[in-house]
């Protein structure tokens, strides 16, 4: 039976293969686009900082009875003084009964940029008057300061940054695992159904099982792919982005051990597995495409849906979660990435998997064994 | 062999259930090409499928070289050669990948694949377009890739429905030689069809098929002389009370 599940998906991978385009846009398109994107976005950061960064504003304020706020301000940003209250170039900064304000128009993000730039002048000119009474009482800053505050991580180094993975790496995997099933499971069923070559197919030696586990196989192998190429994608652009903005150190992998990237497959397959045979049912249930993308569309926005609302969740302690498809893997993974390897949830969250997918294919199988999967009528 | 005794067959409707085989019976026997005619809707497809293990009948039995096809499925498909209708080959598989696809499915090994190819590409004279993608191919070159697809295994029984559609006068002619050469080996064919022409050539025996029931059976004589009408498309307006 497994045997003639691999001619079926072997024919289905070699016309994948054979199709250039359908290929790049599975698997290289999320390798190439979220490099390219994030190079973009770091490029038009920096122009746009530079821009800002090198345009003269127009400021409106009052003088604190000296240069100094003056002196302050120009190591900023290069200003000129005007009284033209406020606009999409010029802001205002006024004091009244010992409340200093500034106004802006925020819609402008040069703008913006020049309110920072004034709030922060505003700070250091605060601190030096500060600094100038503290000194008349034959005091400092230091001795305002009675106990001094220190924050420790204590998580190992490898760890350390695993909450902020734990967040989206689930996330960009299960997300790309759900649009790479979607996109490949139409046309495997309800397009083989659209063709009319359905019928020849079921017309053959082998049992229907075998159609339906090789569909099965296929958009498993598929979606786990295309899962991986957007999260390797993803990783470039986000090294790409930090070094843009100067913070390319800060991004280490050391926290993917081999069987930490181990224990992760094995999760984002049983995932695939059930979203895989969930569809390959609904789309065999579907007589076209059209039909076909009406029913797998509510799977992909309910697995969007719950990886969204566990996004932020911390790794859940009931075992009940563990069982429920996608949610499971989610806070497996969380914990993988964040408190080590979970021995129970672990577990039960494979087994919950591959039982529910076992019983999508068992009713792949008995929708491909009954006359309901050709729709002639 | 095909044998088809008293067989009914509805799909369900919001309303109800649709007839649309109200018991048919007919034989085909081994050597013979049997031709199904019958206008849009009659249940020639149903038929068809009924045969091929793919429907099944609500009363009546089907038989395929004296095995009942509702007890043994598997073993009818491996004698069986089915052409749909339907069928529009679509993707970046040559006509050989497809080829060599279905006849991995149907057990063969590769040697006798690669001569069974050779020998189809010569008989339907394939040979210029079968290494290059079903979608750079036209509706006829498509056509004669579904065909060959179905005679891949070299099945005993034969189902073709409308064999011609979609392919030019040369191309037809081709088909209509290689269905010949079939009947010449001993097979069993049943030829869907509303072409006239491809009936009164082909057709050993002529069943017509009206509203899911046979309104006339027999060869083209026999048809022609007890109806007393001088062409089978005389014959077959009259029969479905479309007569002028």
């Amino acid at each position: 039976m497994f045997a003639d599940a691999l001619i079926i998906m072997g024919k289905e991978f070699l016309n994948l293969f054979k199709s250039r385009r359908t290929l790049l846009m599975t698997f290289g398109l999320p390798l190439i686009l979220f490099p390219v994107l994030f190079s973009a976005m770091a490029f038009v950061q920096q122009k746009e900082n530079a821009d800002k960064a090198g345009t003269t504003y127009y400021v409106e304020f009052e003088n604190f009875g000296d240069d100094r706020f003056s002196d302050i301000l120009a190591s900023k940003m290069a200003f000129i003084e005007s009284n033209q209250g406020v606009s999409d170039d010029s802001l205002v900064i006024r004091s009244r009964e010992g409340a200093v304000e500034i106004l802006y128009d925020s819609s402008s993000s040069k703008m913006a940029y020049a309110a920072d730039k004034a709030w922060e002048a505003l700070r250091e000119y605060n601190d030096l008057l500060g600094d100038a009474v503290l000194a008349q009482a034959g005091l400092n800053r230091k001795d305002l300061e009675i106990f001094s505050i220190k924050k420790t991580d204590t998580a190992p180094e490898e760890s350390q940054g695993g909450a902020l993975l734990a967040v989206f790496i689930p996330y960009i995997l299960i997300l790309f695992l759900l649009i790479g099933a979607m996109s490949l499971v139409l046309d495997v069923t309800a397009g083989e159904k659209e063709r009319g070559t359905i019928a020849v197919l079921l017309v053959n030696q082998i049992s229907r099982t075998s159609i339906a586990l090789g569909k099965t196989f296929y958009v498993i192998i598929c979606s786990i792919l295309n899962s991986f190429s957007s999260v390797i994608g993803m990783g470039l652009g986000m090294i790409i982005l930090l070094k843009g903005a100067g913070a390319g150190d800060s991004f280490s992998l050391s926290l993917f051990s081999p069987l930490k990237i181990l224990q992760l497959l094995f999760i984002l397959i049983s995932v695939s597995a059930v979203v895989s045979s969930l569809m390959v049912y609904l789309g065999s249930l579907a007589g076209n495409l059209k039909e076909g993308g009406s029913y797998v569309m509510p799977v992909y926005m309910l697995g969007l849906f719950a990886v969204v609302i566990t996004m932020n969740m911390e790794a859940a302690a009931g075992p009940l979660y563990y069982l429920i498809p996608v949610v499971n893997g989610v806070f497996v993974m969380k914990s993988l990435l964040t408190e080590g390897f979970p021995p129970l949830e672990y577990l039960l969250c494979l087994v919950s998997n591959l039982l529910i997918t076992a019983l999508f294919v068992y009713r792949t199988s008995r929708l491909y064994n009954s006359e309901r999967v050709l729709k002639t009528v | 062999m095909i044998q088809l005794e008293n067989v009914y067959k509805s799909f369900p409707q919001r309303k109800g259930r649709k007839e649309v085989l109200k018991g048919l019976s007919f034989k085909a026997a081994p050597g013979e090409v049997y031709c199904l005619l019958g206008a849009n809707g009659s249940g020639k497809t149903t038929t068809l499928q009924t045969i091929a293990t793919l429907l099944k009948p609500d009363s009546g039995r089907v038989y395929v070289n004296e095995m009942n096809v509702a007890e043994k499925g598997r073993e009818v498909r491996s004698v069986l050669g089915f052409l749909t209708g339907e069928m529009r080959l679509a993707g970046s598989l040559t006509g050989r990948e497809w080829l060599s696809f279905f006849g991995k499915l149907n057990k063969m090994k590769p040697d006798g694949l690669k001569a069974k190819i050779s020998l189809l590409a010569d008989h339907l004279e394939m040979a210029d377009f079968l290494d290059k993608p079903v979608d750079k191919l036209s509706t006829g070159m498509k056509q004669k890739i579904s065909i060959a697809i179905s005679q891949i295994h070299d099945p005993q029984v034969i189902l073709f429905d409308e064999p011609t559609s979609g392919l030019d006068i040369m191309a037809s002619r081709i088909v209509l030689e290689y269905i010949k050469q079939c009947r010449i080996e001993g097979k069993t064919i049943i030829l869907c069809t509303h072409i006239m022409s491809e009936a009164e050539k082909l057709g050993d025996r002529i069943g017509i098929l009206i509203e899911g029931k046979l309104a006339a059976e027999g060869s083209l004589m026999d048809l022609l002389a007890t109806s007393g009408e001088s062409s089978l498309e005389d014959l077959f307006f009259k029969l479905s009370g479309r007569e002028e």
